[in-house]
């Protein structure tokens, strides 16, 4: 009996050891998957070409974290809260990276990774009526309700990884108000 | 407040426009970028993804011409203007499938800024003509204070008469005569009538918005002219409306645009932009395709459309496209006015309508700090108009009392264009405490410094302090002798650069506006490059063409919102009829 057993042993074995395998494969899966969603994969993977970018959300470039990346860090965001990327655009971020066709000198990740105003609005306000709602108290010099018309572009003055923009204030006292970042 | 229109997708404009936004993020320093490669320069103004690289091109700029054209080299330098608008108009043919709907008027104006808001209501003031009136932004906008005239009701009743024939030449002359005959004669002959027409539509409105004769300083280092500026009041303006350079302009479009949409036959929208005009066989422009937040639509004007756009200031790419490198290297933008991408003029070209020379005008001053502009309210006007014109190398180069666009040349002719220019002074023209005061944001920022002596002053300008010394020394000794050997500056009250402090604050030059656009004959018609009008299409105010070239004359007195307002008034009156 023992020998009708015998043959048993190398089958659990495969089993077990593909079952490992299969095990491993999906906690790295998810580990992955998870990573993929934090910071730390986005300076990673792409070290040459995000990492200024990362440092300035961690607050550890030269600028100390100028900016709105670092001031929504400390509200414990990542990069994809407001850089909206799919798996497929990272793996063709992944692709040009490791075949070394990423041309620096082009326009770095601007576009797929812009932040619209929707993205923006999501959590401050909700709608521009709103967010001009929240800002009422700053009239005459609501910036969210100019008397020049809005700006069309959250970003013309709040910047994500360089210092705030008071274009307001650039030409005519603005009341004193200052932007985070 | 409609921030939900054309403009809210970001995302969706990158892909198909390209250029606009990409240069603004890029100007803003936001993202890397060094240049177009010539593949891109070749593609169109396509974005496409490459691995989150995106191609974009400024060749839209050039390819819009219906004539063939060429190049001449120019040196490739940065430009300081970072504020970029978005562009509405569009290129590509816009495939039928995406135009949602089809809408129907007698006048369609592109652009609800000064110039639009006279063309609607002037083609809306027979009560019969519909008229819409599209303006991209969320408002239309405005930055003046007066309007330069010749004649009229105003002028006459405050004792003021302009020989029209010494004032056309006067405008001729300043363009050296490279302009065509009827756009200035249009302004002489009519922008007395127009102001008396203005004033008309200021009582038909709720703004209290009067108009007087404002009597210049006719005499700005020898450039003498005569006295043609209207000026605007309303009890309703603050102070700090009136002090902020240009700062009345708003209202004025507010009421303007206001009296505009009460009338039964006017139709005025925000957030919703011209971007292509549509020009049938027989060669007659007979409407535009349009585009809100419900998507393209296309809008038949029965009897034309009048591009009111404005300049192009606010687009950085199509400076560098067709200005002078020099012109805009180490200059700031000065207004707020993001709309003028230079819409107008390349929506006229793309259905062949012709475009001033190039290099286009620019209307610049100095008074540009290394951001944007020393508006009089930031209280430093003293200092920044009472210091000597002082280059990187600690030279004296200009006569401070020229006016603003002869200054700003001057800076702009100077090494690195004038990117390190200041103005030098002492306690002599720095006195006031409130200067002093105003003085302190300015030394914070390190845009201005405050010495003892000259040698102090000049190790933290940079500059030579022996030049810096000699310099001064000069001067002072022209104040005593009563002559500036050097730049023949006018002396009236100057007093010598001396005294217990010294101070120098960073100078730049500025650009407002620019004024080129699409040439236009007597009646604001669009012309084509054989000088035909194209039938249907007028042009007016800074979207127009044929009135300035090289530079904005700022010593003549308002002649860029007078054009806006009589061109506007104009074309408004020959588009309602058809003519």
């Amino acid at each position: 009996m023992a020998e009708e057993k015998s043959p048993k042993q190398p089958m659990n074995k495969k089993k077990t050891t593909l079952l490992v395998i299969l095990g491993v494969i999906v906690v790295a899966a998810i580990g992955m998957f998870a990573w993929h969603t934090t910071p730390s994969f986005c300076g990673n993977f792409c070290h040459s070409t995000m990492n200024e970018h990362l440092q300035n959300f961690e607050g550890t470039d030269a600028s100390k974290g100028a900016g709105l990346a670092y001031v929504h860090a400390q509200a414990n965001l990542g990069c994809l809260d407001c850089h909206e990327a799919d798996l497929s655009t990272q793996a063709s971020e992944a692709h040009h990276q490791i075949t070394g066709t990423y041309d620096p000198a082009e326009l770095e990740l601007g576009a797929t990774y812009y932040v619209d105003n929707d993205k923006c609005l999501s959590c401050h306000g909700g709608s521009w009526e709103a967010l001009a709602e929240k800002t009422a108290k700053l009239a005459p010099y609501n910036p969210h309700d100019s008397i020049h018309g809005n700006a069309s572009y959250c970003g013309e003055c709040h910047k994500g990884h360089v210092a705030q923009v008071d274009i307001c204030g650039e030409c005519h006292p603005n009341g004193g108000q200052t932007m985070k970042g | 407040m409609d921030n939900e229109g054309i403009m809210s997708s970001r995302r969706g404009f990158v892909k198909t426009a390209g250029a606009g936004i990409l240069a603004a993020a890029a100007a803003a320093g936001a993202f890397g970028m060094t240049g177009c490669s010539a593949a891109e320069r070749t593609s169109g103004a396509i974005a496409s993804q490459g691995g989150g690289v995106a191609h974009f091109g400024t060749d839209m700029y050039t390819d819009v011409f219906p004539v063939p054209t060429r190049s001449i080299p120019v040196l490739d330098v940065p430009t300081d203007i970072d504020r970029q608008g978005e562009v509405a108009f569009e290129l590509r043919k816009i495939p039928s499938a995406e135009i949602k709907r089809t809408e129907e008027c007698d006048v369609l104006v592109a652009g609800a800024g000064i110039t639009g808001v006279c063309a609607a209501l002037s083609a809306s003031d027979d009560k019969k003509t519909k008229v819409f009136c599209f303006e991209k932004m969320t408002k239309g906008r405005g930055m003046f204070e007066g309007m330069g005239v010749v004649g009229g009701k105003v002028m006459e009743r405050d004792g003021n008469h302009v020989d029209k024939a010494e004032m056309m030449d006067r405008m001729r002359h300043a363009a050296y005569y490279r302009v065509p005959i009827d756009p200035i004669k249009l302004w002489g002959d009519r922008s007395g009538e127009a102001a008396d027409w203005i004033q008309d539509k200021f009582d038909e409105g709720v703004g209290q918005i009067t108009t007087a004769w404002k009597k210049g300083n006719p005499n700005a280092h020898n450039f003498d002219v005569p006295q043609t500026e209207i000026t605007f009041m309303s009890p309703q303006w603050s102070e700090q409306t009136v002090k902020n350079a240009g700062g009345a302009g708003i209202y004025i479009v507010a009421d303007l645009a206001n009296t505009f949409s009460k009338r039964a036959n006017a139709d005025l929208r925000y957030s919703t932009a011209v971007v292509q005009l549509e020009r049938n066989n027989e060669g007659r422009v007979t409407g535009a395709i349009c585009k809100d937040n419900k998507g393209y639509f296309r809008v038949n004007a029965k009897n034309g459309v009048i591009l009111a756009t404005g300049g192009f200031d606010a687009n950085p790419a199509l400076l560098k496209s067709w200005c002078r490198s020099e012109d805009i290297a180490n200059c700031a933008s000065w207004a707020p006015n993001l709309g003028t991408t230079g819409d107008g003029q390349l929506m006229g070209l793309a259905v062949g309508g012709q475009m001033d020379p190039l290099p286009a005008a620019i209307m610049n001053f100095d008074f540009g700090s290394p951001e944007s502009f020393y508006s009089s309210n930031w209280g430093i006007t003293a200092l920044v108009s009472g210091g000597l014109m002082i280059n990187e190398q600690g030279r004296r180069f200009c006569s401070e009392a020229l006016p603003f666009q002869a200054r700003s040349n001057a800076i702009t002719a100077q090494a690195h264009y004038g990117e390190n220019c200041w103005r030098v002074a002492s306690t002599n023209q720095v006195a006031s405490p409130a200067i002093l005061e105003a003085l302190k944001r300015y030394l914070e920022m390190g845009w201005a410094f405050e010495a003892s002596s000259l040698d102090e002053l000049a190790e933290k300008m940079n500059v030579p302090a022996k030049t810096l010394k000699a310099e001064i020394a000069r001067y002072n000794g022209f104040v005593e002798a009563g002559k500036d050997e050097d730049f023949n500056r006018p002396f009236t009250t100057q007093k010598p650069i001396e005294g217990a402090k010294y101070y120098a604050i960073k100078h730049q030059s500025a650009i407002l506006a620019t004024v080129s656009g699409l040439v236009v004959d007597y009646y604001c018609h669009v012309l084509d490059y054989d000088n035909e009008v194209i039938p249907g299409l007028y042009a007016a105010g800074g979207a127009s063409g044929g009135f300035f070239s090289g530079n904005y004359p700022r010593h003549i007195f308002g002649p860029s919102i007078g054009r806006c307002v009589t061109f506007g008034y104009v074309s408004g009156q020959h588009a309602a009829k058809g003519e």
